[in-house]
This record gives structure tokens, sequence and C-alpha cells, in this order.
């Protein structure tokens, strides 16, 4: 296509491919997610997260099932290479933009919501007094320099800042440990209502968001046929740290007071003591901690989101920068619709519902086309060897 | 990558440096050959040169053949005039048989005459020029069309020294030297690999200097070695007179903080790294060899890493690692938590600090950049000022300034602990060029956090990463092994392994033979 | 960079600082309170603030401490009918505007108690500068005036306050109650929250038992030695020290306890659950003041348990019987039978069952060793 460029000879292993399910999907949700499961489900969160967390593989699987048979090829390439119809090319195109709109829309849409939730949690916790454009610009911005690089190198970036995440995930833990109380967690299994049950297991799903990402990056896997391990082995690791924070959070406040936190995860640290008293107090610090887990959701959604467009208008690689500024406004602009937090929650509510339908829709439409097409060239190659 | 900006520049340059560098060879010498008659050779090199008043032109005759004129000329101050006196204008002017034919005589200075190891005839009187320059002597004889090049190097030069910058407890005092050929007889020595290669340019259209690339063919990956001929052909500047110049020239980013190129002035340090399967790049006149690529950890490891015990080389090097962060961030972080999240330091010290500042007028982010800037001049002027006094002038200063501007009020005495502890890590790093970029990247940090505190502070850190990952240099991510993760060359990053297990060569090198060990 | 990137970051950075930084409050600029006290007013509620004076707590100059006691300190009141409007009321007569990142303390005047606390704990939830990890307690008399003792072993009066509570928590003596256990207890249906009760004194501030609440509300306070037994049910703190009577002679063994395991059993399903409380203690003994007791004798030590066991049973029991009467279940047991038994604790209202309930509580002492006299 055009001029190598040096990232080409890097591309992304299977490492970077776990960094960035991992780091895509940790994201503000984990934050608040608490407080509407334990609303739902009570002290059952720690199931739902799970079953949420399995729907999430269930989908991640199919991506990776479908992506596989188009080694180097992103969404929009197969998808408009799949939809045209004999020499014509541009029906191809022409049918594959609701798809591509679609999930774009999603990912302008979960760009505007985790800016928006960031700057909320920073201007509640920390920082009462800054304007929220201060937080969002500066948030949008500084993605926008790491969205106008290939996504070779946003995987890189991602590989090297996943070990941060991490960081959290120990306090929390400590939390644990220090204030945890085991009967807070019981009594487990108390099912009675099936569709709250439900509803918490639907909750608990979205905030598995992003995996949607996928479409995009696997195109630029080293080796895209051995990704699936690797894949659930990320979704495992999510998983796993969900399910600690969601476990310490019951076990420390209870199903109750956990209704009553706005942001659960900020409360928990405010519950850990460093030894040695160095730092008193650790929600400022894990506020920055957090952002490395907010940018990183915020770069991968960005970077997919430039890359779906550049791919798809077969756009020069010098343009990817200017498409990652020119997008920036209309971030900015979504993010700015959510009158209140209340309106805010609802949005992420439906961004993640609307995340798991819109990959469904795409996986069960491009799937049944890949099998008749493998079928019609099946009889082809009958025919003319006959 | 070089920037695009980058290559624009440089193309256009070259249009205009080849032009410049063919007119003034027409000008001046031309395609000038050496002329029969011995007096218009002197006269065009004086005209050249400009009669300068270190020329010297001595005429005498060669005694074989009766009043035959010869003539040697040589720049004074660059040749061993013993040397020349002894080996070649004695054995020329002693009375001897007197020779019949003039090819005889010709034959007879170049093979048995003239005493030299390195000689060599010359027809074109540019080359002549160019090697009177170098130091060589040149010798014309009457009747000649012929110039003999003597080789009589022999200036006033600094013997091997300890080399300054990089001083270690343990390990060679042995430093590079000004002199090239000196610097290469001492890599060779420690590395008597016939693989060894030496590749010579001349760089600079009027400095002309002599530059050296060296490799171990075998190990170092091919690619890399074009490339940088590549980049090292490509240089059009007049003078180089340090291999910063070369470094900047060659440099994949010329703009980034961070140094892409590796500098040392220890042979021992640069075989290690063509062990490695890095190239080095010798420039004549200075002792600090450039090492191509590089990678940001390296600028954190110092060859007594090698030479001591691996736990205590892992347990310096961690201490570096902390260093770094505290020369980066530690006035940040004060920063921020003096002006925004003073709820996180203990109460008692917030109490005590709070008091500390209560005489303090200004805000803390002022307080710091006076302190931070005033330090930095007083270890600017400490390098200046001489010898001895210099290092017991900084240490004073910095004792009289930051007690008397706490008993003023002007700081809070924290920030003078600040200023200290942030000034001592920055010189924890043994690699100057890496640690100076340390200190410059200080001062944006500090503006971030005084704007946005703890948030501000991790998004520059968050945009500094971006740019170190993004960053390369010859091809190696900056980051390596770490980003991209190569989890075999973390061996010797933050931990250096003992030697026995280190049997393979950093793979984000690309070496061809990656063994350590023999078969 | 990019040119175009690079001139837009420095635009951004030039915006930021032409218009100034929102939060930046230097650390001097923050009026740090270090406890809260919260006493009735006919008005609506008096809070009172002390705030550290941070030139007086270190003497500048280098030399020695500073000033101690109320001298290093600040005490402002404001009145108001809600918590802001009594803390605005404070920011009019302070130079600095309040900070309660450092607030350690927070003391409740017996009669504020009583009337309930909720209204003000909400705005204690929603401030993000309160910790979760701070003290609460209720005093005897007004919280102004705890907040003017002024001790003399801590340089900021309240500070001793703060070491007093975590040492006590740390030996088991004092109910481990922060700010955050305070609002998880009030929010969780299945139980009461506890509270420790102080009493002011000169020079001092004394612990003298729990404040047992209902809700918000206080509904009763238990003395020093009623509180170990609730201690030891509710949370599994091994309590103080007990002095046994030496078998019906006048004298006293004196056990320390030194681990401490509780389980709660709960017997019949029925409408009315039989509840057995099993506490199982180490300890060793202390003091001896008796003659008869020879501590050499073979099965004395079994003989002493038994004693010791019989003893704090009775006491546990009468303890049981009087808050049974208030109708307040302060042990907890309310939440093991919703953790444990979900079914029992559907199908009873345990409010109304509680002071029926039939709980009975059984020691089992260990003494494991006795100190390093022989007899």
């Amino acid at each position: 296509m055009n001029k190598q460029n040096p990232e080409q000879d890097q591309p992304i292993s299977l490492y970077q491919s776990h960094a960035v399910i991992v780091s895509t999907i940790i994201g503000v949700g984990v934050i608040s997610m608490q407080r509407g499961i334990a609303k739902e489900v009570g002290p059952d969160g720690i199931w739902t997260i799970l079953i949420g967390g399995l729907i999430v593989l269930v989908e991640i699987v199919l991506i990776t099932r479908l992506m596989q048979k188009f080694p180097g090829k992103t969404l929009a390439q197969f998808s408009s290479e799949l939809l045209s119809f004999g020499k014509k090319r541009w029906l191809g195109k022409v049918l594959s933009i609701p798809l591509l709109v679609g999930i774009g829309w999603y990912w302008l849409l979960t760009i505007a919501i985790v800016t928006r939730t960031f700057s909320e949690v920073a201007i509640s916790a920390v920082f009462p007094q800054t304007p929220m454009e201060v937080f969002m610009i500066t948030m949008l911005g500084s993605a926008c320099f790491a969205a106008g690089q290939r996504p070779e190198l946003i995987a890189r970036f991602n590989e090297f800042l996943m070990p941060f995440l991490f960081i959290p995930g120990l306090l929390i833990l400590t939390a644990w440990m220090e204030a945890g109380d085991w009967e807070n967690l019981l009594p487990m299994f108390q099912v009675t209502d099936w569709k709250k049950f439900l509803q918490g297991m639907l909750t608990s799903a979205y905030s598995y968001s992003g995996y949607s990402v996928l479409f995009v990056y696997m195109a630029y896997y080293q080796q895209p046929k051995k990704a699936m391990r690797a894949h659930i082995l990320a979704t495992g690791t999510v998983i796993v740290g969900y399910w600690v924070t969601i476990a310490a959070s019951i076990s420390i406040f209870g199903p109750f007071e956990l209704a009553n936190l706005m942001w659960p995860t900020l409360d928990l640290i405010k519950q850990v003591e460093v030894p040695g008293q160095i730092l008193s107090r650790l929600e400022s610090a894990i506020i920055g901690i957090w952002v490395v887990a907010v940018f990183t959701t915020l770069v991968n959604m960005f970077g997919v989101l430039v890359d779906i467009s550049l791919t798809t208008f077969n756009l020069e690689e010098r343009f990817r920068k200017w498409l990652a500024w020119g997008s920036l406004p209309f971030g900015y602009l979504v993010a700015n619709r959510p009158a209140n937090l209340e309106q805010l929650f609802r949005w992420n509510d439906l961004a993640g519902i609307y995340e798991i339908v819109m990959t469904l829709v795409i996986i069960l439409i491009l799937s049944i086309l890949t099998r008749l097409r493998a079928d019609k060239k099946g009889d082809q190659n009958a025919s003319s060897s006959a | 990558m070089r920037t695009g900006w980058q290559r624009r520049r440089s193309r256009k340059k070259k249009k205009m440096w080849d032009q410049r560098s063919k007119e003034q060879l027409d000008k001046r010498v031309g395609d000038q050959p050496v002329h029969m008659e011995i007096e218009r050779n002197v006269e065009f090199i004086g005209k050249v040169l400009g009669d300068s008043s270190d020329l010297i032109t001595r005429w005498f005759t060669i005694q074989y053949i009766p009043d035959r004129r010869a003539v040697l000329m040589c720049v004074d101050g660059l040749v061993d005039k013993r040397n020349l006196d002894q080996f070649v204008l004695a054995p020329l002017m002693t009375r001897g048989e007197q020779l019949q034919t003039k090819t005889d005589l010709w034959m007879m200075v170049n093979e048995s005459l003239v005493a030299a190891e390195e000689k060599k005839k010359s027809s074109q009187l540019k080359e002549t020029v160019d090697s009177l320059l170098s130091g060589d002597a040149i010798l014309f004889v009457d009747g000649y069309s012929e110039g003999l090049i003597i080789g009589a190097k022999g200036w006033e030069k600094r013997g091997v020294e300890d080399p300054r910058a990089e001083a270690v407890v343990r390990g060679p005092r042995e430093g590079l030297t000004e002199t090239l050929r000196v610097n290469t007889g001492m890599i060779r020595r420690r590395l008597k690999d016939p693989d060894l290669r030496l590749k010579d340019f001349k760089v600079g259209e009027r400095t002309k200097t002599n530059l050296t690339m060296m490799f171990i063919q075998g190990i170092v990956d091919d690619t890399l070695v074009k490339e940088i001929e590549k980049r090292i052909q490509e240089i059009r500047i007049d003078s180089v007179l340090e291999s910063g110049y070369i470094e900047e020239m060659i440099g994949d980013a010329t703009l980034s903080p961070f140094p892409v190129l590796q500098n040392t002035e220890r042979p021992d340090a640069v075989v290690a790294h063509l062990l490695e399967g890095k190239v080095g790049i010798l420039v004549d006149g200075t002792p600090h060899v450039l090492i191509a690529p590089a990678v940001f950890t390296q600028f954190y490891s110092s060859p007594e890493d090698y030479y001591e015990r691996y736990m205590i080389a892992t347990f310096l090097r961690l201490l570096r690692l902390v260093a770094f962060f505290i020369a980066l961030l530690l006035p940040a972080l004060y920063i921020a938590f003096i002006s925004f999240h003073p709820e996180m330091i203990p109460s008692k010290l917030a109490i005590a600090l709070a008091a500390g500042r209560s005489t303090v007028p200004f805000p803390s982010i002022v307080e710091a950049l006076m302190m931070e800037m005033s330090v930095e001049i007083l270890r600017e002027a400490s390098i200046r000022l001489p010898g001895p006094i210099g290092p017991t002038i900084g240490i004073v200063g910095a004792l009289v300034i930051g007690e008397a501007a706490v008993t003023a009020g002007v700081v809070s005495p924290l920030m003078v602990i600040v200023v200290g502890l942030t000034t001592i890590s920055s010189y924890a790093n043994p690699n100057y060029s890496a640690a100076i970029s340390i200190r410059l990247l200080r001062f944006p940090m500090m503006i971030v956090a005084s704007i946005l505190g703890l948030y501000g502070l991790v998004i520059a850190l968050l945009l500094l990463l971006l740019h170190m990952i993004k960053l390369r240099s010859f091809g190696v991510p900056y980051m390596a092994p770490f980003a991209p993760l190569r989890i075999k060359d973390v061996k010797d990053t933050l931990i250096r392994i003992p030697w026995p297990f280190m049997n393979k060569r950093p793979s984000i090198f690309r070496p061809v033979d990656d063994q350590r060990e023999d078969g | 960079m990019h040119p175009l990137q690079r001139s837009l970051s420095i635009i951004l950075l030039i915006s930021l600082l032409v218009t100034g930084c929102w939060d930046a409050r230097e650390i001097e600029e923050r009026a740090s309170v270090i406890a809260l006290g919260v006493d009735d007013h006919p008005n609506g509620i008096e809070v009172s603030v002390q705030m550290p004076i941070p030139i007086k707590v270190v003497s500048s100059g280098g030399g020695g401490g500073g000033e101690s006691g109320q001298n290093a300190v600040q005490l402002f009141s404001g009145q108001g009918k809600t918590m802001s409007d009594a803390l605005e009321d404070i920011e009019n007569q302070s130079n600095q505007r309040l900070f309660f990142g450092h607030a350690r303390v927070i003391i409740l005047s017996e009669s504020v108690v009583r009337k309930g606390i909720g209204e003000f704990l909400d705005f204690l939830r929603r401030e993000p500068e309160i910790r979760r990890r701070q003290w609460p307690m209720v005093v005897k008399g007004t919280a102004k005036d705890a907040l003017k003792t002024s001790p003399k072993l801590t340089q900021i009066p309240m500070e001793y306050l703060v070491d007093m509570v975590e040492a006590g928590v740390r030996f088991g003596h004092f109910a481990d109650v922060s700010l955050g256990d305070l609002f998880t207890d009030i929010s969780n249906p299945a139980k009461e929250p506890i509270l420790n009760y102080m009493e002011v004194k000169p020079y001092k501030i004394q612990w003298v038992g729990l404040a047992l609440l209902k809700g918000d509300r206080l509904v009763k306070v238990l003395k020093r030695k009623e509180s170990e037994n609730l201690l030891r049910i509710r949370d599994e703190m091994v309590g103080e020290t007990w002095d046994v009577p030496c078998g019906g002679d006048q004298g006293h063994l004196v056990i320390f306890p030194t681990k401490m395991k509780r389980e709660i059993k709960v017997k019949q399903h029925k409408d009315v659950p039989k509840i057995n409380i099993h506490l199982t203690l180490e300890g060793s003994v202390s003091e001896k003041i008796c003659e008869k007791v020879e501590l050499d004798h073979p099965g004395i030590y079994s003989k002493i348990n038994r004693l010791a066991s019989i003893f704090m049973e009775k006491r546990a029991q009468q303890l049981i019987q009087d808050i049974q009467k208030t109708g307040v279940d302060s042990f907890s047991i309310g939440n093991h039978i919703r953790a444990h038994h979900p079914d029992l604790w559907k199908r009873i209202d345990w409010k109304k069952v509680f002071p029926k309930a039939d709980i009975r509580v059984i020691y089992h002492v260990n003494i494991r060793r006795i100190g390093l006299k022989a007899k």
C-alpha cells in the first residue's frame, strides 16, 4: 500500500494482545460497577460478575474465530469484501457502511462516556473547583496524540502500562485483608427474584465493555492463529480482577452500604492504611493510577475509531493524525451531552447493551456470509476439478 | 524514524553542499597534476595555503646527481621533525656515488633512501595538499612529475588518563584519548577478534575529520551497518569537532530530549557494546565514542555493573532507577502534595510543613522553580570555576544559599531537602547526557503539577512515555526490551544475572550470532 | 511530534497557565481541622473544630518543641440548622477555608446522639475530604468541652485522643468503630452500631464504656465492666482482664485473656430461636491474691477454668438480659442469622424476636500459663 512504516515490522505480539484486551476493558467500569450489582443482587454479585464475564468471553471467542479467517484485515476491509457481490466492489463498500457506522458509533459513544465519567469522578473526589472541561480536554487531547499513531505502537504502549493496572488490585487486596468481613459475603445463592438476577447479570456484563476493539487490533497481529489462548487468558485476567474488586467491596462494606456509595472503589481505597504511614490517604494517588487505566481504554477506543476510518476510506498513513484530531470535537460534544450523573449512568448501561447486540449482529451477518462464500468456493472448486 | 521535516531539510542541504564544495575545489586546487618543475609545485601549494607561516619548505640538493634540486614540505607542529631529519633529509643529502639515469634516482629515493614506513607516490597536487594538512611530509624532486607523501605524523598529544565522566571503583582506569589511532589500538588490544572491522570516513568539508566505524562482522546485523554507513555518508557539514556533531546528524530523533546514541570514553565499554552487536563510531579529536543503537535502559547501567558481583550490580541498578524517579519527579510531587493533595501527607508532617511554609510568600511552584533554578546555576557555575575550588564553591554555595534562604523565609526547609535530594539523585546516573535530559524534563513536570496536581503529572508522564515508546534508535524501539517485551533480554536491564547464565546476546539488537558461549 | 500537535499542546498549556489553577490551595492556605465536635444548640446544632496553629506547634528558629495543649490549637464554634450551615458559620470566623483532610476525631455529645445523628452523617458521607478511617465517639457533657481539654502528653490535644483510641483498639479494649464502620453498621438492617463512650476529666479524657445505638440514636450506655462481654460477642475482641473470686474465699485471681474465638450456634429454627454463643478464651493468670489456691497443685488449672467460666457466664447473661430489655441487638447476632441462616432470617422479624430470644453464653476458658511465679 504505502511506504513501509517502521512500525510494521513490530506487529502485535500475543502478550501485547493480552495487554490490549485487559487495558481496554478495565477502565471506568471498575470504579462504580459494584453499586449497581449490589443493588440488584446483593452478595450474589460475586457470581453474577463471573457469569457476566462468561458472556463477554463467548463474544470474544466468536470475534476471534471470525477474525482468524481474515488475517491481516480489519473489520472495514473484510466486511466490504464479504458484502461485495461479483465484481461490484463499491456495493460491498456501501453495504458495509451501516455495520461500520454502527460499531463506530459505539466507539465514539464509549470515548465520550469514559471521558465524562472520569471527569465526574475527578471533580467529585479530588478537584471540586476545577471546571469539567479541563479534564475532558486534557484527557481527550492526550489520547489524541496516542490515537494518531499506528495500532502496533498503541499496543506497545498498552504493553508497557499493563503492570501498573495491577497496583490498585494489590491495594484492594490489602484493604480486603485489613477490613474484610466474611459475614458480609453471606448468604450466597439467595436467588429469589430471577428477574433481578438476570438484571444483575446484565449489569455485570456491561462493566466488561470494550472488547469490540478486537475487530481492528486483530488485523495487526503477528500470529492471529494463536490468538485464541491469549484472548481467553486476557479475559480471564479481567474477570479475576473484577471478581477481586467486587468480592472485596462486598466483604468490606456489605451489600447494603455498597448501594449507598457513589464510587465504591474510591471508598475501598480510602479504607487502606499504608504500612509505615508514608502517605496517609491514597485516593488522590489512586486517581492518578486510575488515569492510566482510563487513558489506555480511551486510547485504544480512539485508535480503533481512527484506524477503521482510515481503512474504510483507504487513506494514506499521514491522514491518521488528522483523523484523530478531527474526531476529537465529536467526542467532546457527545461527552457534554449527558445532563447529569443519572443520565450518564443510563447511557453507560445503554452503551453496554448496544455493544453486546451490535457485536453479535456483526458476527452473525459476517459468519453466515463467510459460510456461504466458502460453500460457493467449494462448489466452484468441485466443478472446476470435475 | 527520521521525521519528514528532517529528511526534507537534509535533501535540500545536500544539493547545496554538493554544488558549493565542487566550486571550491575548482577554484582552489583543481585537478592540477604534479609539475616537473618543482618551483611551480611549491609556488602552487604556497598559494593554496595562502603562504601560511607554519608551512615549512626545505630546499636541498640531492648528492647522487649533481645540482639536482629537491624540496621537502611539511606543516610545522604536525610532523615529527627529528624523524624527518634523520630518515629523509640525512640519507638524501649524504654524498654518495653519482648515478647516471634519472629513473634510477626516483626509484632509489623511493625504495632505499627514504626510510619511512608509510609513504605513497602521488601525481595529484590536491592529494598532496590534503596529506600535507593531515600531517604528512611531501618530497618533490626536480624533473619528476610525482611527489612522495611521507608519513611522519607526530604532534603533541595527551597521554592515556582516567576517564573523567565515567569513573568506576572497579574496572580499568584507562580512558580513550583524542587521537583516533590510539583509540582503535586500545580497542583492538581488548578485542583480538579477526572479525573486528574498521571502516574509515572523512566528514566535514573543511575540518576533514577522520571517522572510524567499528563493528564485529558476524555478530552485528548487516542492515544496521549499511544504515549507519548511509547516514554517515549523508552528512553535509563543514566541520566536525566532536562526536556530538555526528550524534545529532545521524540520530533518529533530533528533537527528542532523550539521547538516542550513547557516548562513552571507556574502551572496555566500547568492546562490551560491540560484543552485543552494536556499532561504535570513533571520531578523531575526541575521546567520546558513539555507540549505536542505544536503548533507554543502557543509559542506566555502568560498566562497573558487569565487574561487580551480580547482586550488587542489580541493587545498584534498582537504586539508579529510584534516583531516576526522584530526579524527575520529586519537586513535582512536592508541588502536587503541597498545593493539591495535603491530605496525603501524614498529619504531623503536614502541620510541620504548613509551619515551614507559613513565612514563604510564594506559591510552592514559584518556590520550587526558584530553588531548582538556583541549584542548576550553581551546578553550571561550579563546572566553570577554576580547578580545585570549583566543587568547594559549589557545596559551600549550596549550603549557604539554602540555609540563608530558609532563615530569610524565602523557602521552606523541606524544599531545601527536596532540591538537595533531586540534585544528588541526578548525579547517580552514570551517563551524563541522559542525566542532563532528566534535569531538563523536571521543569515541565513541575509546571504541570502546579496546574493539575497528580492528575496533570500522570498525564504528562503518559505523554512522555508515549514519546519514549515511539522513539527508535536505528530501528530498535527505545523502550525495548520492555515495550516490546522480550523476556529473555530483561536479564540485563533492571537486573543483571550472573555471567554464567548470560549465554545469549540481547535479541533486540538482532545479532547474527546470538550465542555468547562457544558451540 | 507533528508541528500542529506541538503548537496545539503549547496553546493548551498556555491557556491553562493563564486561566489559573483552580484547585491549587497551598497547605498553609488551608485551615486544617484535626477534630470535629457536634453539640446540641437551641438553633439546631453547634459544631466546634480544633485547628492546630502550625507555627506554634513547630517552634520557628529550629530550637526545641513549640507550645502544646490549648496554646497550640485554636477552637472555633459555629451554629446552624444543618452541618453545612454551622461550618459556614465557622468559615466566617477563620482566616482560611476549612480543610477536613486531616480530621481524625469526631466527638458527638451524648444529647446529640440521643436525638439522632443521621442528619449530619449525611454531610460527612458526601464530603470527599472526610476520611472513612477516623474515630467517632460519644462524650458525656458537651463536645466543645471535650475539645477544650489540654492533656499534656501530646502537643495537639486531639492527637492524644487518637493515640488513645488506636491503642485501645489494638489491645482489644475499645470498640473498633471507625467512621466507615459506623456508616456500614447504620446501613445494614441486621446490625446496630456501637460507639466508644468518653468522659471529660481535667487535663484528660477517659474511656468509660460503650454507647449502644439503635439506628442513629443512642439508647443505652454500658459501663466499662459490661462492655467487655459485648465486645467479645460482637467483634471477637479479647477484652480486659477479669478477676475471679477464689472459690467462696476472699481474694481474687486475675485472668489476662490473650486469645479469643467466638462461635454462634442457632439451635432451634422456630419462631423464637435458641442461640448459644460459645466464647473460647485463652489466657494466663496475671495476679493472685488468695492464700488457699496453690497454683502448683495438680488439676488446679481446670478448676480455675471452670470457676472463671462460671463467673463470666453469669456476668454475660446479666448483660444480655439488660440489653434485651432495650430491644437493640448490639451483639450483631442478627447479622449472623442473616448471613448463616437466611431462611430463618426471612421467616422472623428479628427486631421483634430479639428481646424474647433465648440467648445463652457459654465460656470456655483455658488458662495456659501463670506468669513467672510458679505457685
